[in-house]
């Protein structure tokens, strides 16, 4: 830690103490006495509330053009001028006018207020909204300060594969002279965010994220992606970033969360399953900011929902949202097969199911309409020929395909049964996860395939095979590269 | 099934710890390590890492998620209500060659953002389990094996 921090935090906490001893740091008095004050400099670093501006105005419709937020490391010299000048403009502020909630501290701080010290938007479904609504008001700042409203921020694609360093506009010079450096951080220029944080298994498991809850959180849990690969960057560039407090203080936290942003609204792409909550508690959750024009204008959730047509800007293209579609839709492969007889395939089925998986792709094996027995409880393994069933190996051993069980609802239901009276249905939808092995399994079988079941076990205590019966088997392929 | 632990390593070694399987893991769209009640000092930024041994012997990475700091100066915990980490992937290749596996041992290290484990570091959690994300009621009966 730096003297100078430390010189800071010592002159907060006398500040602290001071007002804790004038009675005014604690509850809604205090907080409106202390949001009156003219502060001085060093009470800048210090997570305080925005202040008691009164009564906010409503956000106003945004009519600039729409603007793309492009990734940092595709700015080119001039564009790079401008972020810094911007940035150094916000900064000036600090010394010029430390009451003007433009400036580079005072904007840190709001995170810093809103993340802990007054209130906690995260953790809970306010984190992607609020985070979008102080970009928002932010990147308007900085456009004013540089004249130009059709600024929009640059965001760090931490997720593309050559993207992992900090992007060089904010390492270079690696000096206080660059407005978009910090001192703090515990990554170099030269390292790297690890791939287990930001790589392809990460993004898929938040892009494929099946609900806005499982997503974006709930009003009392994160989402997923709030821990990683959000929580995880900020860790992995250490130093103020590390800290709730004092995240905003590094720029490339503002970068870093434009790139977050962008997560959202791919997400909303990638599926038109994929839908912001609805409820109104969501809709209405408020906060307030300061604009460009140091007007305090208060937003809603629901005001930030459509970046593109409510604060005008959209995101460069999505590498991998460009893969998304080819990881998770699935494509089916329609062998020829005859109810009753050995399931053959083709050369060209079986290059593509090998090629798939060779790639990193998934293949399923589907039986559509599987007759199964519904007089018990009980596990059955499915193995590609008659043989491989009567000797049982289970998973791992010669032929074994898979695994599924019929459970009967109850006892009650099974001596139902046993009565006639059950109307349980007798036919299953299966679907066989073919890892490698199992396709290599179904290419050495050179009488074709002859699924059969068996009873767990059974087979050894003498319990017959038997042939899977179905309307229809067939395999699906998720290939990873484009289609072919 | 909750598996409680008090998981609290201030030697930077990971924490061992072993949850159940769920028995419909193979059908799950999503299987997720669900933390609760976790408790880490408010003032260090920090992973945690989640690693098993694979069939072969070999440490495996499971998964992975940042906690910030409250921050550098913060003498209070931080402490999370609720930690998720999707943990599909890396699951099913843990488990597909063991399908009948009733149990899996996890292990959790508190590391910095090099993934360097961070010694004299206590951090806690109560309970830990895994919880699979089933199928849309259409494919209830489609499960993948």
């Amino acid at each position: 830690m730096s003297d100078h921090y430390n010189e800071l935090i010592t002159e907060i906490i006398s500040r602290r103490r001071f007002l804790q001893q004038a009675g005014l740091i604690s509850g809604g008095l205090g907080v409106g006495i202390f949001g009156s004050l003219a502060l001085p400099r060093a009470a800048l670093a210090v997570c305080e509330p925005p202040g008691s501006p009164g009564t906010p105005q409503q956000w106003r419709m945004d009519c600039r053009p729409i603007q793309t937020r492009r990734p940092a490391s595709t700015l080119n010299s001039e564009e790079i001028q401008k972020l810094k000048d911007a940035y150094q403009a916000m900064r000036a502020l600090d010394t010029s006018d430390p009451n003007d909630p433009r400036g580079f501290q005072r904007q840190a701080n709001i995170h810093c207020w809103y993340c802990g010290h007054g209130t906690q938007v995260h953790g809970s479904w306010n984190f992607f909204a609020w985070h979008r609504a102080y970009l928002y008001f932010h990147e308007r700042i900085l456009g004013k300060l540089v004249g130009d409203m059709d600024f929009r921020l640059p965001y760090w694609d931490w997720d593309a594969s050559a993207h992992r360093k900090i992007p060089g506009a904010y390492t270079s010079p690696n000096d206080a002279s660059n407005p978009l450096w910090n001192g703090t951080r515990g990554m170099s220029a030269t390292d790297e965010v690890p791939d287990e944080d930001v790589g392809q298994t990460v993004m898929e498991a938040a892009l494929t994220a099946g609900t806005f809850a499982d997503f974006g959180g709930t009003v009392t849990s994160s989402g997923i992606p709030e821990g990683v690969p959000h929580g995880s960057v900020h860790v992995d560039v250490g130093g103020d970033m590390g800290a709730f407090d004092t995240a905003g203080r590094d720029p490339i936290f503002y970068a870093h969360h434009s790139n977050v942003d962008k997560m959202w609204s791919d997400w909303n792409k990638a599926s038109s399953t994929h839908t912001d909550p609805t409820d109104s508690s969501f809709l209405n959750l408020t906060w307030n900011f300061y604009d460009e024009n140091k007007v305090w204008r208060s937003i809603t959730a629901a005001q930030v929902l459509d970046h593109e047509r409510q604060l005008r800007y959209v995101y460069g293209p999505s590498t991998f949202l460009s893969l998304l579609p080819c990881l998770i839709r699935w494509i089916d492969i329609r062998p020829e097969w005859t109810f009753g007889r050995a399931f053959k395939l083709t050369a060209a089925i079986e290059s593509r199911l090998v090629q798939t998986l060779d790639k990193g792709g998934g293949v399923r094996l589907r039986i559509r309409d599987m007759s199964v027995p519904v007089d018990k409880s009980a596990v059955y393994r499915i193995y590609a020929n008659p043989e491989a069933a009567g000797a049982d190996e289970g998973p791992g051993g010669n032929g074994y395909l898979g695994t599924f069980a019929v459970v009967l609802n109850s006892l009650s239901d099974q001596h139902e049964h046993e009565r006639g009276k059950l109307k349980e249905r007798n036919t299953r939808n299966v679907t066989i996860n073919a890892s490698k092995p199992i396709v290599e399994s179904l290419l050495r079988t050179p009488k074709g395939l002859e699924l059969t079941y068996v009873e767990r076990g059974a087979a050894k205590g003498g319990a017959r095979p038997t042939p899977v019966k179905a309307k229809e088997i067939y395999f699906s392929i998720a290939e990873v590269t484009k289609e072919m | 099934m909750d598996l409680s632990f008090a998981g609290a390593t201030d030697d930077g070694r990971p924490t061992p710890f072993v949850v159940p399987v769920p028995t419909n893991w193979s059908n799950a769209t999503r299987i997720r390590l669900v933390l609760e009640e976790v408790t880490v000092p408010g003032n260090v930024p920090l992973k945690l890492r989640v690693t098993a041994v694979s069939q072969g012997g070999q440490e495996e990475f499971v998964g992975s998620t940042g906690i910030e700091a409250l921050g550098r100066d913060e003498s209070k915990p931080h402490e999370l209500p609720l930690v998720q980490l999707d943990v599909t992937r890396s699951l099913r290749r843990l488990l597909e060659g063991r399908p009948e596996e009733k149990t899996v041992e996890l292990r959790i290290q508190a590391v910095d953002g090099r993934n360097n484990p961070i010694p004299n570091l206590k951090w806690s959690c109560k309970t830990a389990r895994l919880e699979i994300q089933e199928k849309a009621k259409n494919e209830l009966d489609s499960g993948i094996l």
